[in-house]
Parts: structure tokens; C-alpha cells; sequence
């Protein structure tokens, strides 16, 4: 059973670390510009009215986890 | 028959895939010498069929049964979680917040979790060894198959044999790596992977942002796949705004790190603390 119970969790750890990987914040923030720029699409607006907000969003999404995410990481891990 | 963009693509697949296969040596090789190679190389050949398995079945059904424009909208988003990790770590490398990526150090730490780890043995095998041997080989092989597919499927518009180059480039340097590692029997560490991590990282944002728009047409209207003004051209500039921006973020963080240094020094520094000093 135990074995078992170690396979399942096995598997689904697999793909937390395939899809997710290391910082969540980053794939989440993805999911968020994505469904924002289908709500633009669905909502009527010109389709390529997406482009520009996933292009700034990804870039902004970089901008955030490499500055303030990782600055508030190491200020929570400073003693 | 090569054409410069056939070249192109291999290099590209080629670079990409040897990274992945360097990380995923370096697992089975720590694996193969601290638990056994019985079952490091079970779990290799269970992972590479496990990998044809996904393969075969997942390309069946997305090619059958789902439309293309949402296609490009999964792969595009997953492509683009991947290629912001990968820039986001090399970027924080570049800038010394971050240790920079060494497969001797990770030898190392595979091997000390693998000496700690206990004896258990299922199948006839090292359940360590085969399990941990088995995920680092799925792991890095997802992603290289991914990259085949992506880069394989933009360039068929050029290139009717695209996944043929694709899957070459990946062959060839999956079977060089192996090839350089059981010569030197050791980690590849003179491989540069982080300069190849990085100029992975902006093709996998590129190619990420470039089909997250172009997907974006399945929740239109027409259901159609968006089309980029200048098409092949946009990928060139969305490339050029990654390096532009993640040079530029690599500058402001390295002088960030300046400015905390002298206050660390001095104990006034909350910020960024004595590894962001060590980082040139």
C-alpha cells in the first residue's frame, strides 16, 4: 500500500516539477496573462490587441521574478 | 538537401537537446556508480520507453483530435513557462544572484543523497537508483521532445523535412554526450551550459510568446490561428526584446548588487547578501 501511496506521489511530483518547475509564481503568472489576453479575445476586442499584452506581460513576468521575487526571497532567508 | 534554415534548426535542436542530455547524464552516471548500473540503466531504457509511450500517444491525439490553433495555444504556454524559468535562472547566474549551474557539484550532491539513501529493492532493482535514473531521463527527455516538436513543426513551412532535421539535431547530440561521457567516465563539465542554458532559454521565449499569440486564435471568432504582422520576422524581433531585456535586467541587478555589498559590510544590508558579491 505504501508502495503504492509512493508511486501516485511520485507521479504527480513528476509533473509538478515538468510543468511548474522551481518557481511557481512564474507558471502562475503565465496561466494569468494567458487567460487575461482570452478574456480580451473573447470579449470582442480586435484579436491582435493580445499581442501586445502577452508580449509585455511575459516580459514584465521576467522583470518581477528576477528582481522582486528573488530580492523578498533572499530578504526572507537574511537573518 | 541543407538549406541555411535547415542548418539553422539542427544547431538550434542540437544545442537545446545536449544540454537536456548533459543534465540527464550526470543524474545516471552519480546513480550508476553509488547504487549500481543494473538499475541505472533499467530505469534509462524504462524512461526512453516510457518517452516513446507519451510520445506515440500524446502526437496521436493532438494531431487527430485537437485543432492546430489550439495546439499551438498549449504548447505556446508551456513553452513560455519553461523558456521564463530557464531565463529567469540565467539570468539571476549572469547577474550573481544565483550559484552558477556546475554538473561536478550536482555529481556531488547526487551522489551524497544517493550513499544516504536505503537499500530498497523492488523488481530485482535499487528502487533509488532505477527511480531516480528513470525521472532525470523523462524529465530531460520531455523537454527535449517538446523542443523537437516546436521547433520542428515552425520550420516545416520552410523546410518540408523539418522533423526529420529536428529529430537529427536531437539524435546526434544525445549520442555525442553519451559517447563524450563514457569516454571521460566522469560529469561533463567543460560543456558551457550556462551560456547554452541561456540562448536556450530565449529561443523557448520566443517560440513560446510567438505561438501563445498565434493560439490565441482559437478563442476567436473564427476560431483561426492568429497571424504575427511580418510573420517569421516577428520571431527575429520578439527575440531581439528578450536579449535586450534580460541583458538589461542582468545590468541593474549586478549594479543592485554593488550598492548592497558595501552595506552588507557595514551589517546595514537587508537586501542582497555576500553570493550576490561573488557573481562576475
Amino acid at each position: 500500500m505504501a508502495f503504492a501511496l509512493g508511486l501516485v506521489r511520485g507521479f504527480f511530483r513528476f509533473w509538478y516539477d515538468f510543468l511548474v518547475g522551481d518557481c511557481w509564481e512564474v507558471a502562475a503568472g503565465v496561466v494569468v496573462i494567458l487567460a487575461g489576453a482570452i478574456l480580451l479575445v473573447r470579449g470582442g476586442m480586435v484579436p491582435h490587441a493580445a499581442l501586445p499584452f502577452i508580449v509585455a506581460g511575459a516580459i514584465m513576468l521576467l522583470l518581477v521574478s528576477t528582481t522582486f521575487l528573488e530580492l523578498r526571497k533572499k530578504t526572507a532567508g537574511s537573518p | 538537401m541543407f538549406t541555411a534554415a535547415s542548418i539553422a534548426l539542427i544547431a538550434a535542436v542540437f544545442v537545446a537537446s545536449a544540454v537536456e542530455a548533459v543534465e540527464a547524464f550526470t543524474i545516471v552516471l552519480a546513480m550508476g556508480l553509488t547504487r549500481g548500473w543494473k538499475a541505472a540503466i533499467c530505469g534509462t531504457a524504462a524512461a526512453l520507453l516510457a518517452l516513446a509511450a507519451i510520445t506515440t500517444v500524446v502526437g496521436v491525439a493532438l494531431i487527430h483530435y485537437v485543432s492546430q490553433s489550439l495546439l499551438q495555444f498549449v504548447i505556446g504556454a508551456l513553452l513560455l513557462i519553461f523558456g521564463l524559468q530557464w531565463l529567469r535562472k540565467s539570468v539571476l547566474r549572469s547577474s550573481g544572484l544565483k550559484s552558477i549551474h556546475d554538473e561536478d557539484r550536482i555529481f556531488r550532491e547526487e551522489e551524497e543523497a544517493a550513499a544516504k539513501a536505503g537499500r530498497e529493492v523492488h523488481l530485482g532493482l535499487d528502487w533509488f537508483g532505477f527511480v531516480v535514473s528513470f525521472k532525470g531521463v523523462l524529465l530531460e527527455g520531455l523537454e527535449v521532445v517538446f523542443i523537437v516538436i516546436t521547433f520542428g513543426l515552425k520550420a516545416r513551412a520552410t523546410d518540408p523535412y523539418a522533423m526529420v532535421h529536428a529529430s537529427a539535431g536531437a539524435l546526434v547530440a544525445i549520442v555525442l554526450v553519451v559517447i563524450a561521457g563514457a569516454i571521460a567516465r566522469s560529469p561533463l563539465s567543460a560543456v558551457p551550459e550556462n551560456t547554452m542554458k541561456y540562448a536556450v532559454g530565449l529561443l523557448l521565449s520566443t517560440f513560446g510568446v510567438y505561438w501563445s499569440v498565434e493560439g490565441l486564435g482559437f478563442f476567436g471568432p473564427q476560431r483561426r490561428s492568429l497571424e504575427w504582422p511580418g510573420d517569421i520576422w516577428a520571431l527575429a524581433g520578439v527575440l531581439a526584446a528578450w536579449i535586450i531585456v534580460s541583458r538589461a535586467t542582468v545590468i541593474v541587478l549586478r549594479a543592485l548588487a554593488r550598492r548592497e555589498v558595501p552595506d552588507a559590510v557595514g551589517g546595514a544590508s537587508a537586501g542582497l547578501p555576500s553570493e550576490a558579491a561573488g557573481g562576475k
